[in-house]
């Protein structure tokens, strides 16, 4: 397949565009340059738009911005893209168009989006397709969407890609890498002659005609039977030999991530000491000062009065108080007397007179309230007072004192936590590390367990199976029509096993191939003493060379992992293109792609970007790569002689960017 | 000759159809013109073709 030529219309920031691809032998390199946001990777995706009618856009609104302002309420304004492309030497042009309609409120609504395709026959009659099935049919047999991802990928893709390929992926990555190299119509071919009840020989088994002799419907029924059960065995210990795979790499990776967290353990369990020294200082913080306030609630009123007690007493003890009250009488007594007006001499009292105020001062010498008695209550009361007065300035200062040291200890332990706090930012610990752990362990126990079974459980089969088969394949020769039936199980057996072997023999050749061609274009891109393996399951592992015995995938850097990707996406389109110009008596056929990149250049130095302009002209039968500006001027000396078209674009707008 | 559960198997004619049905594969996965079970039914409709004709 080559691009002849694309042409957008009002598509996102594109109002009317064309760009005319470099497809020629010589000339095979489109350059198109931009900054970032100009609009690179709104052409890749036009591409994605016009074939499959989708876009990795999270916007689904594809009409150009501008115009759909200018659109009046219940106008109508296409979208469309069309590609030209050429084909097994038919000249195919698809068709994209969406419609959009400005509703009375002003939104934009979108309609669905009709395809068409126009290619000339071989007879030289025009071709006009417009059903979207048979556009989709046909779109399909040109490039099918699952494979269009490896020729039409973008920066974001190509960091996907590098973890897919090195980290292992997904079987659809590897069936669509072999059916890339041509090994699909062989895995087909297997997996429709199988020996399981939907396949070939299954369908031959099941067919054996019993007649009076049941049999022979029996012994087919149970051959069929056992193969079924045997053939979802082995996909139950595929899907567990995938499990374990992957649990014992993620116990790989775990335990190295474990280790790698030694240092932040050592830290969360110092962090952990201490959080636990600061909360007891903050409780021992917290009774010191209750003491201090209890204390000196306690203390307080003692503590201050002191001064004044011990004045009061000493004027008591200057006072000559002793004989003065009067014995034997009290206060109730003069009451009496004041009250009847009249003394024990027989005088007559009057309220104001000189024996009347005489009485009243005699009160002070009586008990309850005579001054002897309330000094020596207070002198009592006063000596007990200082007698139980603790030292309240002493006990404070030391509560204080303590109160400050637990506090700089406080300060010392969060200073502490702090530090740790962050020297462990963005670590989450290892528990759950170490949870993930014990259930990839177990996983992986469990699966070699649950395979081992499964595989006893095969061989059990395989002997019934033998015994049946052998069994109705005496009984079926008896019998002409159950003979011809037998024949041609026979063959699919023949032809199956044949396949089987010669499809474990070509594809091993394949991985071997394209393992020399991506070293070789790898090498040539990174030249730096590294290597490149591909396993069975088309995982690339990257070794040193010098220390290829260690058998060990390195981790690589972000240029090396883009070269990793240049030689695998490279090594495979010189492949698919070798096996292409092979001739059509091969088995193997694959058909050529363009290889269609978005900013590939941006992670390279300036020897690597020679030398990638180099090679991707001489692998690919076309090149179409979107760079920046920058990158471009590089791409466009290296690569000149190769250059068929070269486009630039020019951002007017955010809404709108034209190509030069 | 091979000789396959007590059938003898002529290994031209085998070869002849091995290529057949992975040409048949090759064109269908182009095409997608069949679904499975219809890729079984014409793998079986092949082998019975060259089986009787030669």
């Amino acid at each position: 397949m080559l691009l002849k030529s694309l042409h957008i219309k009002n598509f996102r920031q594109f109002i009317d565009e064309t760009i005319l691809f470099g497809d020629g032998l010589d000339k095979n390199v489109t350059i198109i340059m931009g900054d970032n946001g100009s609009g690179k990777t709104t052409i890749a995706q036009a591409f994605s738009w016009c074939l499959y009618c989708s876009t990795d856009f999270k916007d689904s609104i594809l009409i150009n911005r501008k115009v759909a302002n200018e659109m009046s309420i219940g106008s109508e304004e296409d979208v469309s893209a069309e590609l030209v492309l050429q084909h097994a030497d038919v000249d195919y042009t698809v068709t994209t168009t969406q419609t959009y309609r400005k509703e009375f409120t002003g939104k934009i609504k979108s309609f669905n989006p009709t395809q068409a395709i126009r290619y000339k026959r071989a007879d030289g009659q025009q071709e006009f397709i417009k059903d979207s099935l048979k556009v989709q049919g046909l779109i399909r047999k040109i490039l099918p969407k699952d494979l269009s991802r490896y020729f039409f990928f973008d920066g974001e893709r190509i960091n996907l890609m590098s973890k897919e390929i090195q980290n292992g992926h997904s079987t659809t990555f590897m069936t669509a890498v072999r059916g890339l190299l041509g090994l699909g119509a062989f895995e087909a071919a297997i997996g429709h002659l199988k020996p399981t009840s939907s396949g070939v020989i299954g369908k031959y088994t099941a067919k054996f005609s019993s007649g009076t002799n049941t049999t022979i419907t029996t012994a087919s029924d149970k051959s069929t039977e056992c193969t079924d059960k045997i053939a979802a065995n082995n996909k139950k210990i595929e899907i567990l030999k995938a499990e374990k795979e992957q649990a014992d790499q993620r116990i790989v990776d775990l335990s190295v991530e474990i280790k790698s967290h030694e240092e932040g353990e050592k830290l969360q369990i110092r962090k952990e000491k201490l959080a636990g020294k600061r909360a007891a200082a903050q409780a021992s913080l917290l009774k010191a000062r209750e003491k201090l306030f209890k204390d000196f609630g306690a203390s307080a009123n003692n503590y201050f009065s002191q001064p004044l007690i011990r004045d009061a007493l000493g004027m008591i003890a200057a006072e000559d108080l002793e004989g003065k009250d009067i014995p034997s009488m009290h206060a109730k007594t003069i009451d009496y007397l004041l009250k009847h007006g009249e003394c024990i001499c027989g005088e007559k009292l009057v309220a104001g007179d000189a024996h009347y105020q005489h009485l009243v001062g005699l009160l002070q010498y009586l008990p309850p309230q005579s001054i002897g008695v309330s000094a020596g209550n207070f002198t009592s009361e006063g000596k007990t007072r200082l007698s139980h007065t603790t030292n309240l300035y002493s006990s404070s200062v030391e509560t204080a004192s303590l109160i400050e040291s637990i506090d700089d200890s406080i300060t010392s332990y969060e200073g502490d936590i702090t530090e740790i706090e962050k020297q462990l930012t963005g670590y989450t610990g290892v528990g759950h590390l170490q949870q993930e752990l014990s259930l990839c362990q177990k996983t992986s126990r469990d699966n070699d367990y649950k395979i081992s079974q499964l595989t006893a459980d095969n061989g059990k089969l395989e002997w019934q199976k033998g015994q049946y088969e052998a069994q109705l394949q005496s009984l079926a020769l008896a019998d002409e029509k159950n003979k011809a039936i037998a024949t041609y199980k026979a063959y699919a057996q023949y032809i199956y096993d044949t396949l089987s072997q010669e499809y474990a023999i070509e594809e091993k050749k394949t991985r071997d191939e394209l393992q020399d061609s991506i070293n070789q274009i790898f090498k040539t891109i990174y030249a730096g003493g590294l290597s490149l393996k591909i396993d069975d399951h088309y995982n690339i592992q990257v070794f040193v060379d010098q220390f290829s015995e260690f058998n060990t995938d390195i981790e690589t850097s972000t240029a090396q992992s883009i070269s990793v990707i240049f030689a695998f996406i490279s090594g495979i389109i010189k492949m698919a293109r070798e096996r292409q110009n092979a001739g059509e008596d091969q088995l193997i056929q694959t058909e050529a792609y363009p290889l269609v990149m978005d900013a590939p250049l941006s992670a390279f130095d300036k020897r690597r970007i020679k030398t990638v302009c180099e090679i991707l002209p001489s692998v690919a039968e076309q090149v179409i790569i979107f760079i920046k500006d920058t990158d471009g001027d590089i791409a466009n000396e290296y690569m000149k002689a190769k250059v068929g078209a070269q486009y630039n674009f020019e951002k007017i707008s955010e809404f709108e960017t034209r190509l030069k | 000759m091979k000789e396959v559960n007590g059938i003898e198997i002529d290994e031209n004619k085998a070869l002849r159809l091995t290529r057949k049905i992975i040409l048949m594969e090759g064109s269908n996965l182009r095409e997608k013109e069949k679904n499975d079970a219809e890729m079984v039914k014409a793998i079986m409709a092949t082998i019975e073709e060259e089986v009787k004709c030669y």
